[in-house]
């Protein structure tokens, strides 16, 4: 059996298995929801002023303070009823004309949020399911949920690999200098290597999870270094809404217990 | 239903085989729309890449008032502080609002004059007019510093000044 057929076959037998991974869904969707949900209420204020200073011919403060309101209520909804397709749709619709409302103070974790609240609406937690269809397609979400996040590391690391400053740790030297992100009374004094060595650290860590998160043995602790990964990023480089956002995203690799009970069961039967 | 599963097997094999093309050379597809499109919606990132972390744009304000120019303030720097002091996410948005109001002045490409004349202007001019600028400023003045912090090396460099009344 070539390698090709060998990877579409275990394409259609991750596409049609029975929903093993309704909690993690479950979970992962809801804390978007809540990650989102924090987002308004803290951007609300700045909201008003972006708004008050903008040209825009369409938005007043009455508008504005309409649309925050359904976007909470929307996401109350979802947070308290099963998943379902036309809430999903509907907060992903809302959280993108909110990205673009918010241009100004948006950052990559807008964009992540709404290229995961978009693959959201596809996933659906069991027992649900109406038909094949709707399993394949949930369980095709999810697996397009998990290449995203991996290629997201990728495309970072290979980044970061081609890049002469983060081989030589004088990126890491040029964050620490970064205004508006990286704390002025946090002076750190190391020398070049020490520099290099943690420009290495992140390089083989994003490369490392883009392919080693599916080999299971090595994904708890890939995910135990993400999350301190992103913990330093939230407390270092003050980014706490893309810190804490890619920190959720890992509730799609979660449970590994169900999963792996699962997947023994196939290979008996 | 194999069908359904054939046709999602070759979608995720193109779409595997485009990111992979645009993480090699983002640029492989050209800058088409299409391009533009996948790098932002479908592959976002890079995150911290090189061009994003060596240069820090300062932006500061200053005013004259009965002839003497005031201490500059920063307002993006500012809320920056305040959040480092209390944690509150409000002010990290507030930070980010000015700094924008700022940037899209775009001195670094344009004319004074085109500046002065242009939207971006006229916003930043009202906020500081609402939170900043005390009544009865004679002159007001924004520049723009350029931090960089490059080859182990701080530099600083006066970019661009401009005044008005």
């Amino acid at each position: 059996m070539n390698l090709l057929q060998r990877y579409r076959n275990q394409f259609y037998g991750f596409l049609l298995k029975d929903n093993a991974n309704g909690l993690s869904i479950t979970f992962f969707c809801k804390s978007l929801y809540v990650f989102l949900f924090l987002k308004v209420i803290f951007s609300w204020p700045v909201l008003q002023k972006i708004v008050h200073y903008s040209d825009s011919v369409f938005w007043d403060q009455y508008k504005l303070q309409a649309f925050v309101i359904v976007i909470l209520i929307s996401l109350l909804v979802g947070l308290v009823m099963r998943l379902n397709y036309l809430v999903s749709t509907i907060i992903f619709l809302l959280s993108f004309f909110l990205s673009r409302l918010s241009k100004p103070i948006t950052n990559g974790s807008d964009l992540v949020l709404n290229l995961f609240l978009f693959i959201s609406i596809f996933l659906s937690a069991r027992p649900a399911f109406q038909n094949e269809i709707q399993r394949v397609f949930s369980n095709a979400a999810m697996l397009f949920c998990r290449v995203q996040l991996a290629l997201i590391y990728l495309l970072s690391g290979f980044d970061k690999l081609s890049s002469v400053a983060w081989r030589s740790g004088d990126a890491i030297f040029s964050i620490t200098n970064l205004r508006y992100f990286f704390d002025p009374l946090l002076d750190i004094q190391v020398s070049k290597t020490w520099f290099m060595l943690a420009g290495w650290g992140i390089i083989i860590f994003e490369l490392a999870f883009a392919f080693l998160i599916w080999v299971p043995k090595f994904r708890v602790p890939l995910l135990w270094m993400g999350v301190v990964f992103h913990l330093v990023i939230i407390f270092l480089l003050n980014l706490p809404d893309f810190g804490l956002l890619m920190i959720l995203t890992y509730g799609i690799f979660i449970p590994f217990r169900e999963e792996k009970r699962i997947s023994g069961k196939m290979k008996i039967s | 239903m194999k069908k359904f599963s054939n046709i999602l097997f070759l979608a995720f094999g193109l779409h595997l085989l485009i990111s992979f093309l645009f993480i090699l050379s983002p640029f492989s597809l050209g800058k088409t729309r299409f391009s533009r499109i996948y790098l932002t919606y479908l592959l976002p990132g890079p995150f911290f890449s090189e061009a994003r972390i060596v240069n820090s744009d300062i932006f500061s304000v200053s005013w004259k008032i009965n002839e003497q120019w005031s201490v500059p303030i920063d307002p993006g720097w500012e809320y920056f502080k305040r959040y480092l002091e209390n944690h509150n996410p409000t002010d990290l948005y507030e930070s980010r609002l000015a700094r924008t109001l700022y940037e899209r002045l775009q001195m670094h490409a344009l004319a004074e004059d085109e500046i002065l004349k242009g939207k971006p202007f006229l916003a930043l001019r009202k906020y500081l007019d609402d939170y900043y600028v005390p009544n009865g400023a004679d002159s007001i003045k924004i520049s723009r510093i350029r931090q960089k912090a490059k080859d182990f090396v701080i530099s600083m460099d006066t970019l661009n000044v401009i005044s008005f009344k």
